[in-house]
C-alpha cells in the first residue's frame, strides 16, 4: 500500500519535472531572437560540415588561383565578387566556416575538459594540490589571454591547429575558477556531507553529487564563450598567426582585403560580416539559454 | 583586514607577478624560432659577423647567465636594442606610448561613461522598448570583430559620407605648416598648450574613428554588466525597505541601487584596459596610427624579438597594475568585500 502510494507520487513528480523541462523549451521558442539565432547557427553549422561540397567554386575555395577574373565586383557568376587572386569570395567564406565554427567549439570544449575536472578537484581538496591549481589559475588569469595565445603561436609557428591549441592554453583557467567557486559554495551542503558520511569516495561524490549540481552554470558559460572563441580565432588569423594562405579563414580573408578596402570593399567586408553574424547568433543563443536556465544570476 | 594591509598585500603580489611576467617573457623570447644574432645583423652576413654579434649580444653565455643579465638590465630600464629599428626599445616605446595612450584613455573614458549611462537607462525602462533596443545594440557591440568594425567605419565615414579622414594622425600638409611641439607627447594636450588650434581640431577629427572602434566592445560589456548588476541589486531587501520607508523611487534607484551596482563594473573596467590595449594592434594598423599597436604588429611581422619582449612586458604590466588598482578601488568603494 505504502509502496504503491510512493510509486504514484514519484511518477507524478517525474511527470511534473518533465513538464517543467518542456515549459522551459517552449520559453526558448517563444523568443524571436533566440529562434532566429538558432536558425542562423544551424545554417552556419551545415555550411561548415558540407564545406567545399556546397561551394559554387570548390577549388577556388580551397585556394586555386584564377588570375583572369581578379577583383570582380559582386555579379551573377560571383555573388560576393572575387579577391586579388580571382577566387570566389562566397566559396572561400563557405570553406573558411570550418575553422571558425568548429574551431570555436573545439576551443571551448577542450578548455572545459581541462578546466572543469581541475576546478572540481581544486574546489573539493583545499590542501596542497588544490592550492597549487589555484595559484596556476591565478597566474594565467593575471595576464591577457589573447597575448598569451599570440606568444605561443609565435613560438610554435603559425597554423590553424597551433592557433587553436594556443587559445585553449589561456582559456581553461577561466573554467577552473568558475567551477572552483561553484564547488566552494555547495560542498558544505547537507547532501554532500551525507554522502561523505555514508563513506562514498571522493571521485564518486564529485561525479554523482557535485558535478550535476554545477553543470548548468558551466554549460551556460560554455555557450556564451563560443562567440568570443570565434572572435579570438579571427584575431589570431588576422595577424597571420592562424590559418595560412592559400587556405580560407575568415580573419585571414579580412586581412587580405584590408588594403583594398576603399575600392574592392567586398573582399574584406563579406568574410567580416559572416564572422559578425555567426558571433552575434552564438551570443543571442547563449543569452536566451542563460535567461531560461539561470534567470536569477546577474 | 584593514585597507592599508590590503594595499600592502596587493602591492607585494604585484611585484611578484611582475617578476614572473618578466621571466616568462624572457623564456618565451628565447624559444622564438630563428637565429637572433643573424636577425640582428641582417641578411647577407658572413658567419664571422654573426659570431661577433652573438658575443656582443651575450648569446654565447649559458642560459641562466643570459637570464641574470637580462634581469639586471631590466632593473636599470634597459630593454635591449630593437632588431628592426636598431634603436633602444625603451626609447621607441616612450616615443610611441603617449600616442596610443591618448586613444586608450579616451576610449576607456567614453566606454565607461556611455556604458554606465546606457546600462542605467536599460534598467530604468526594464522590459520596455528602450531596454530591447539597448539589448540589441549592446549584443551587436560585443559581437563585432574589431577589425571588421574599423573597416566598416572607414567605408562609412570616409568613402560614403566623407565626414572624417581615412587614416593617420594629422593631415600631411599641416605636419609641415604647423608641426606639433612635443611637450607631453599627447598631441591633443600639446596643441592646446601651444595654442595650435587648427592642428588640435585636425588631430581630434583623426581620432574620432579609432577611439570609436576601440570603445565599442568595452562599451557593450560595461552596459550589459551595469544592467544585470543593477537589476540584481534592485531585488535586494534593502531596496525593498528603502521603498517601504517612502523614499522616492529616483533616490532609491540612484543612491541605493546604482552605488551598490557599480562594484562589479569596476572589475570589468580593469579587464577593459587589456581589451582596449590589444585592440590597438588592429585599430592602429587599419587607421595607420603610429602608436604601440602599430609598433607591435611590425615587430610580430619581422620577428623583432627584443621589441616584442618590450611590448609584452609593457602590456602585461599595464594589465596587472590596472587590475590591482581596480581591486583596491573596489575595496575602498564597497566595504562589503572582505
Amino acid at each position: 500500500m505504502e509502496k504503491e502510494a510512493f510509486d504514484i507520487l514519484s511518477a507524478t513528480v517525474l511527470k511534473e519535472h518533465r513538464k517543467i523541462k518542456w515549459f522551459k523549451l517552449s520559453l526558448f521558442f517563444r523568443k524571436k531572437s533566440a529562434v532566429m539565432a538558432l536558425a542562423i547557427l544551424i545554417a552556419g553549422i551545415i555550411m561548415a560540415v558540407l564545406g567545399s561540397a556546397i561551394a559554387p567554386y570548390p577549388d577556388q575555395g580551397l585556394g586555386e588561383v584564377n588570375i583572369s577574373e581578379r577583383l570582380c565586383p559582386p555579379s551573377a557568376a560571383y555573388w560576393f565578387g572575387t579577391d586579388t587572386y580571382g577566387r570566389d569570395i562566397l566559396s572561400r567564406v563557405i570553406c573558411g566556416a570550418r575553422v571558425s565554427i568548429f574551431g570555436g567549439f573545439f576551443i571551448v570544449i577542450c578548455a572545459a575538459f581541462i578546466g572543469v575536472p581541475l576546478g572540481l578537484w581544486a574546489g573539493y581538496n583545499e590542501g596542497f594540490s588544490g592550492g597549487l591549481i589555484l595559484r596556476i589559475v591565478e597566474l594565467f588569469l593575471s595576464f591577457p589571454s589573447t597575448l598569451i595565445a599570440m606568444g605561443i603561436s609565435l613560438v610554435v609557428g603559425a597554423g590553424s591547429i597551433t592557433a587553436l591549441v594556443a587559445l585553449i592554453i589561456p582559456w581553461w583557467p577561466w573554467y577552473t575558477r568558475l567551477v572552483m567557486g561553484e564547488v566552494f559554495s555547495i560542498k558544505r551542503m547537507l547532501y554532500v556531507e551525507a554522502a561523505q558520511m555514508l563513506g562514498y569516495g571522493k571521485f564518486y561524490i564529485l561525479w554523482k553529487h557535485i558535478l550535476p549540481n554545477i553543470l548548468t552554470p558551466v554549460i551556460v558559460v560554455i555557450l556564451l564563450d563560443l562567440g568570443p572563441a570565434i572572435i579570438a580565432i579571427g584575431l589570431l588569423s588576422f595577424l597571420g598567426l592562424g590559418t595560412q594562405s592559400p587556405n580560407a579563414d575568415w580573419g585571414l580573408m579580412v586581412w587580405e582585403g584590408a588594403s583594398n578596402i576603399l575600392d574592392q570593399w567586398w573582399i574584406a567586408i563579406v568574410p567580416g560580416a559572416a564572422m559578425f553574424i555567426m558571433v552575434i547568433a552564438f551570443n543571442l543563443f547563449g543569452d536566451a539559454l542563460k535567461e531560461i536556465l539561470e534567470p536569477d544570476r546577474p | 583586514m584593514s585597507l592599508f594591509l590590503f594595499v600592502c598585500r596587493r602591492t607585494l603580489g604585484l611585484v611578484l607577478l611582475l617578476l614572473v611576467l618578466s621571466s616568462l617573457v624572457f623564456f618565451f623570447a628565447r624559444s622564438l624560432p630563428g637565429d637572433v644574432a643573424a636577425l640582428y645583423i641582417g641578411g647577407n652576413a658572413k658567419p664571422e659577423q654573426i659570431e661577433r654579434a652573438r658575443i656582443e649580444l651575450g648569446l654565447d653565455k649559458p642560459l641562466y647567465i643570459q637570464y641574470l643579465r637580462y634581469m639586471e638590465k631590466l632593473i636599470h630600464g634597459d630593454l635591449g636594442i630593437s632588431l628592426r629599428t636598431h634603436r633602444p626599445v625603451l626609447k621607441d616605446l616612450i616615443e610611441k606610448i603617449p600616442m596610443s595612450l591618448e586613444l586608450v584613455i579616451l576610449a576607456l573614458f567614453f566606454a565607461t561613461l556611455f556604458g554606465v549611462f546606457t546600462g542605467v537607462i536599460a534598467t530604468w525602462y526594464q522590459n520596455a522598448w528602450p531596454d530591447t533596443v539597448i539589448k540589441w545594440i549592446t549584443s551587436a557591440c560585443v559581437s563585432i570583430p574589431i577589425f571588421f568594425l574599423a573597416l566598416i567605419l572607414q567605408i562609412l565615414f570616409f568613402n560614403i559620407l566623407g565626414w572624417l579622414p581615412l587614416q593617420g594622425r594629422i593631415d600631411t600638409f599641416l605636419e609641415f605648416s604647423n608641426p606639433i611641439q612635443q611637450i607631453t607627447g599627447f598631441s591633443l594636450i600639446d596643441t592646446l598648450i601651444t595654442g595650435n588650434v587648427t592642428v588640435f581640431f585636425n588631430v581630434a577629427r583623426h581620432m574620432v574613428l579609432p577611439v570609436f572602434a576601440l570603445m565599442v566592445a568595452s562599451f557593450g560589456m560595461i552596459a550589459r554588466l551595469t544592467r544585470s548588476s543593477l537589476i540584481d541589486v534592485m531585488q535586494q531587501d534593502y531596496i525593498l525597505s528603502a521603498r517601504a520607508l517612502g523614499i522616492s523611487e529616483r533616490t532609491v534607484f540612484f543612491y541605493y541601487g546604482l552605488r551598490n551596482a557599480l562594484s562589479p563594473v569596476l572589475t570589468i573596467i580593469g579587464l577593459s584596459v587589456a581589451l582596449i590595449l590589444l585592440a590597438t594592434f588592429y585599430v592602429e594598423m587599419i587607421f595607420n596610427w603610429p602608436g604601440i599597436g602599430y609598433y607591435a604588429l611590425a615587430a610580430i611581422l619581422s620577428l623583432d624579438y627584443t621589441a616584442l619582449m618590450g611590448v609584452a612586458l609593457m602590456i602585461g604590466t599595464v594589465y596587472v597594475v590596472a587590475n590591482t588598482l581596480m581591486d583596491i578601488v573596489r575595496r575602498m568603494v564597497d566595504p562589503r568585500i572582505k
